[in-house]
């Protein structure tokens, strides 16, 4: 019997996703840093971003159409807002939270900019706000003789 | 020449030791997993143990690269290519004369490998070539990372370590990056760490001639293991190691199944077209290459300031072109006259 | 195809068969063994599947645990009938791999005075082995499962070191431990089944600390699955086998002493067959292996393979697992969740002068101040000043534990006569819990309170407490006597000269702690017995 994996049937037969959608996703994803100070150079986390949006069209082929939906709900945002006032619409908007999605905005900001805030922490944003360590960070063994992979307590004299 | 020139040219050298380690990762690959289990599980065990501490010399490499300020280059025109003809300045190395195939696991296969990870000095086939030294010139792989420490010798002793070895160390794969092998990865921060990651990578492939188990006992205090062309030997010759062996002599200890009928075969060095378009392999190659590709970005992230990417690299990168590999290998080639099956193709194609 | 006989036919595959398909195999690596699993195979190690955890907190193997209870508006299943709701959803995987899958990897020892219970309280009955019986294969057990603890930990005695050492308490252990230190309770590192570094070449990677136990990138946490994957795939065992999605419906027996085989159905068709095995170890977790025993029926067994006595099922118990919350004024450590495991408990409670009131263990959790959650509150939209002031500013802290309870008769699990959503017969529980557990939970408090004043915290209203079934167990007790157990000491059923139970219900009680170590240790001891020809004298197998 078929193993559950993260690899849908169906995705085999998916066409690439284009370079515009890409940009926007990779855009999106530098926003967050920038809206939330918490990751000045994204560079580094590029190629990681790049497994993360395949692996998550490889579970879910729709994830595919709602990664080119966001490329379209941006670009509306920016033309009425300003590239700015767009990305905090997205981020800020309270009725774009509202579940279940039904608007575009509604299922970019809950299936693909919100489930960028979850990497973007993962992956070092988290860093930021004072910790060492974050679930679903890399943060490194427990090497004996060395530091700790998290913030550890200070014994009292 | 200055320490800039010098480091360069040194950069250049482990630019090819890296490839070099990188290239011996897919024949190891293909070979382990052209194997139909449940058969040739011994064999099968030593060949992944052998990749894995391939992998760890890579990492060694690349270590030594970044301590000296240096990144990595993997792109399209760094990246191995098969058959791998293993050569340095259009020069083949001297115990390399030969290629290496992405094969499936054959007894020619054993012979290859034991080839690649040949101890310095061993047998006559060798000593005839030294003689030969004068007209044929040429490295053995241990005289080229031998050269690497040499040159960083006389470097240190000109400009001091400290110029030397300027690189960031928090940017190398430190030890907790690392896991399931003998051996760890070492950080290198001056001169007597290089020549330990070094040792490494040259004991680990070749042992000794008067040892047939591998240094690492003495560098992690773990217990003695066999060195990886003795490993083969054990393969070569279906029958274990005992500790009381002779490097010299056949392996006298328990023996073990090696059929080398149960593979799953395919065409040695597999070519894109070898699979009609828009068949289920081609598409699986094409998912193969690109997850590849991205792997080998990543990997160049990883030694290029951001290890933490190794992660990715191996858990989604190795684990996933592996299980790709495994999906191609079980399809027949539809209509192929020597019933060879799928195997990936191992090529750079432009990411996304 | 796997075959369909085997010298040794494994019911369930979790921590308790791959752990006696692993030692069997290290003696014969010729062994003949087969794994039967009623659930299926979910992929573990899986990027793109710890990927979507990260970011949805969906687990893959949900779908292999119970639904809930039957409620005006949900079908449901399974049935919760005594006074006390014990909820099955949540408590159990039925999947390859059995509930390690899910599991938290707490490996506590249960203390030497844990297996006098009888003697020491009158309740219960004394175990028919001692501490020291087992000492030897929980060390075994500790390097099997690769734990993670503080090898000078005087808790309890041990004549071995862990295999890794204990990981260091964390920033968030430290109002607490100071609080315990200034009310004079000790506190230790918490034992945790997570691979260290190796010395040697191993398939299991050390953990990274990467905060996603529930489903683990490296598998660096202990699953079943992973170590069954590892034998079946790499290791040199031709005559190992495992079949999922393999539903076992009873247990045939020839002359009343031996079994003969199971029946069993695939999931999801009416393929039924027979398997056959020399020797059947039940080793489907307390609830499912009790229920396989009582549906088992025959002329010789007219109540079910065991249960002349009427004790299969009964006597079943469970941990109530209690969550204290306190508020505090400021965070000025600012302290976050940087691990997905607990580093810092205290066995001060789990004492003998504790025994009779009950036992109970207190764990800092991690994850506290729990109300903080960077990415939920970035997720609603909260800006970045504000989102500094909420990781500075007033919070909660929290203790966590597990008290001991005591078997009662009356207290049971049994099959109902309808499908699970997997095929599986579903289950009654009945259960209610002592007049005394409200005054017990209020000496607790009593406790916690005075720990929370000096950390500089309040007790924020009553504490939560789970009875969730994860840690059922006593449903097939050991014992000498066949009035007063299900099994003998070697795990064998009284009156049957093959059959074996190997799950926490052979546990005569679980003290205040996780049981898994001890089933893990109890499994290897049982795989040293048959080793040993199945009629080995008790500890004949010595240090393992």
């Amino acid at each position: 019997m078929r193993e559950q994996t993260s690899h849908h049937p169906l995705s085999e037969r998916m066409a690439p996703l284009d370079p515009a959608t890409w940009e926007a996703l990779w855009q999106l994803f530098i926003q967050i840093g920038r809206f939330w100070g918490n990751v000045p150079e994204p560079e580094p986390y590029r190629t990681r971003f790049q497994t993360f949006i395949t692996s998550r069209m490889e579970l879910n082929p729709l994830y595919r159409e709602l990664y080119i939906q966001a490329r379209h709900v941006i670009e509306d945002l920016i033309a009425a807002h300003g590239v700015e006032p767009a990305y905090e619409v997205l981020f800020t908007d309270p009725l774009a939270n509202l579940a279940p999605p039904a608007t575009p905005l509604q299922f970019t900001r809950q299936y693909v900019s919100n489930e960028l805030i979850a990497l973007q922490l993962a992956l070092g944003g988290f860093l930021a706000f004072g910790a060492l360590n974050y679930p679903g960070y890399f943060g490194g063994g427990n090497v004996p003789g060395a530091p700790a992979p998290y913030r550890t307590m200070q014994e009292e004299p | 020449m200055s320490l800039p020139q010098e480091r360069e040219q040194l950069l250049h050298r482990l630019r090819t030791g890296f490839l070099l380690e990188l290239g011996t990762i897919p024949p190891y690959m293909m070979a382990l997993l052209s194997i139909r289990a449940p058969h040739n599980r011994v064999a099968a065990e030593l060949i992944r143990t052998v990749m894995v501490e391939e992998m760890l010399h890579m990492t060694m490499v690349g270590n030594v690269t970044l301590s000296l300020g240096g990144r990595v280059a993997i792109d399209a025109d760094h990246v191995p290519r098969y058959p791998l003809s293993l050569d340095f300045e259009g020069q083949r190395f001297r115990d390399r004369r030969f290629d290496v195939d992405l094969a499936p696991l054959s007894s020619a296969t054993i012979d290859t490998f034991m080839a690649i990870e040949q101890p310095d000095g061993w047998g006559a086939e060798r000593q005839a070539m030294a003689t030969a030294e004068l007209e044929i010139p040429g490295l053995t792989i241990g005289d080229f990372y031998r050269q690497i420490v040499q040159s960083l010798e006389s470097m240190c002793r000109e400009y001091g370590e400290r110029a030397v070895f300027s690189g960031d160390p928090g940017h190398q794969v430190s030890e907790d990056y690392y896991w399931s092998a003998g051996g760890k990865p070492i950080k290198v921060v001056d001169l007597e760490t290089a020549r330990r990651a070094i040792d490494v990578v040259i004991d680990q492939g070749e042992g000794t001639t008067t040892s047939i188990y591998d240094g690492d006992h003495r560098q992690f205090g773990q217990r003695a293991e066999l060195a990886h062309f003795f490993r083969f030997r054990e393969i070569h010759y279906g029958r274990h190691y005992q500790l009381t062996d002779k490097p010299h002599a056949p392996p006298t200890g328990a023996p073990f199944e090696v059929d080398y009928t149960q593979v799953f075969p395919f065409k040695p060095n597999p070519r894109p077209g070898d699979y009609a378009a828009g068949t289920p392999l081609a598409q699986l190659n094409r998912r193969f290459n690109k997850a590849y590709t991205l792997m080998l970005v990543q990997l160049r992230e990883a030694f290029g300031g951001t290890p933490r990417t190794l992660y990715t690299a191996i858990m989604n990168g190795m684990h996933g072109i592996s299980e790709i590999a495994r999906q191609m290998l079980a399809l027949p080639i539809p209509g192929d006259p020597d019933g060879y099956h799928g195997a990936p193709t191992f090529e750079w194609v432009e990411a996304r | 195809m796997t075959p369909s006989s085997a010298d040794v036919l494994i019911i369930g595959s979790g921590v308790a068969a791959a752990a006696i398909a692993e030692r069997l195999l290290r003696h014969d690596a010729r062994a003949s063994i087969l794994i039967v699993e009623a659930g299926g195979k979910v992929k573990l190690k899986d990027f793109g599947l710890w990927q979507n955890y990260l970011v949805t907190g969906k687990l893959p193997y949900d779908p292999y645990k119970d639904f809930n209870y039957p409620d005006r508006d949900h079908p449901g299943e399974n049935a919760s009938t005594g006074g006390t709701q014990i909820p099955l959803a949540g408590a159990r995987v039925m999947t390859y791999g059995g509930s390690t899958i899910h599991w938290g990897g707490w490996s506590f020892r249960l203390k030497p005075e844990d297996f006098r219970l009888y003697s020491q309280t009158g309740e219960s009955i004394d175990w028919p082995i001692s501490y020291s019986d087992l000492e030897p294969y929980y060390s075994a057990a500790e390097h099997y499962i690769g734990v993670s603890g503080d090898s000078s930990d005087p808790t309890v005695p041990r004549n071995r070191a862990y295999p890794f050492p204990a990981f260091p308490f964390t920033l968030e252990d430290q109002p607490i431990a100071n609080a315990m230190k200034a009310c004079g309770i000790p506190y230790s590192h918490l034992p945790i089944a997570r691979h260290g570094m190796t010395q040697t070449e191993s398939r299991h990677a050390p953990c990274q600390t990467t905060g996603t136990c529930k489903y683990c990138p490296f598998g660096a946490r202990y699953a079943a699955g992973n170590f069954l994957d590892d034998m079946t795939e790499w290791g040199n065992f031709p005559n190992l086998h495992l079949r999922v999605n393999t539903i076992v419906e009873h247990i045939l027996v020839d002359a009343k002493r031996t079994a003969i085989g199971i029946q069993v159905v695939t999931r999801g068709s009416d393929v039924r067959e027979v398997l056959t095995g020399k020797t059947i170890i039940v080793a489907g977790g307390t609830i499912e292996s009790s229920k396989l025993l009582l549906r088992s029926r025959s002329s010789g067994w007219q109540q079910g393979i065991g249960n002349d006595a009427d004790l299969v099922g009964r006597n079943f118990i469970t941990h109530p697992y209690f969550i204290f919350t306190g508020a505090i004024a400021e965070n000025p450590l600012r302290l976050q969740t940087e691990m997905d495991f607990p580093t810092l408990c205290s066995r001060h409670f789990d004492s003998e002068a504790e025994q009779k009131a009950g036992k109970f263990i207190l764990v800092n959790p991690p994850g506290v101040p729990s109300s903080l959650s960077l990415v939920q509150q970035m997720q609603n939209g909260v800006r970045r000043p504000k989102l500094d002031a909420a990781i500075t500013g007033s919070n909660q802290i929290q203790l966590h534990g597990m008290l001991e309870v005591f078997s009662r008769f009356n207290n049971r699990v049994s099959n109902l006569d309808r499908r699970n959503h997997l095929g599986m017969y579903e289950t009654q529980v009945d259960y209610t819990q002592d007049s005394t557990f409200d005054s017990r939970m209020a000496e607790i408090q009593g406790h916690v309170a005075a720990i929370f004043d000096k950390a500089g915290a309040s007790l924020v209203g009553k504490p939560s407490v789970s009875w969730r079934a994860d840690h059922a167990a006593c449903t097939c007790r050991m014992s000498r006597d066949d009035a007063q157990g299900v099994v003998d000491p070697d795990l064998k059923i009284h009156g049957m000269d093959n059959l074996y139970v190997c799950s926490n219900a052979v546990f005569d009680s679980t003290g205040a702690v996780n049981p898994t170590l001890t089933l893990t240790a109890l499994a290897i001891r049982l795989a040293d017995h048959l080793i040993h020809g199945g009629a080995a004298p008790l500890a004949a197998g010595g240090p393992p």
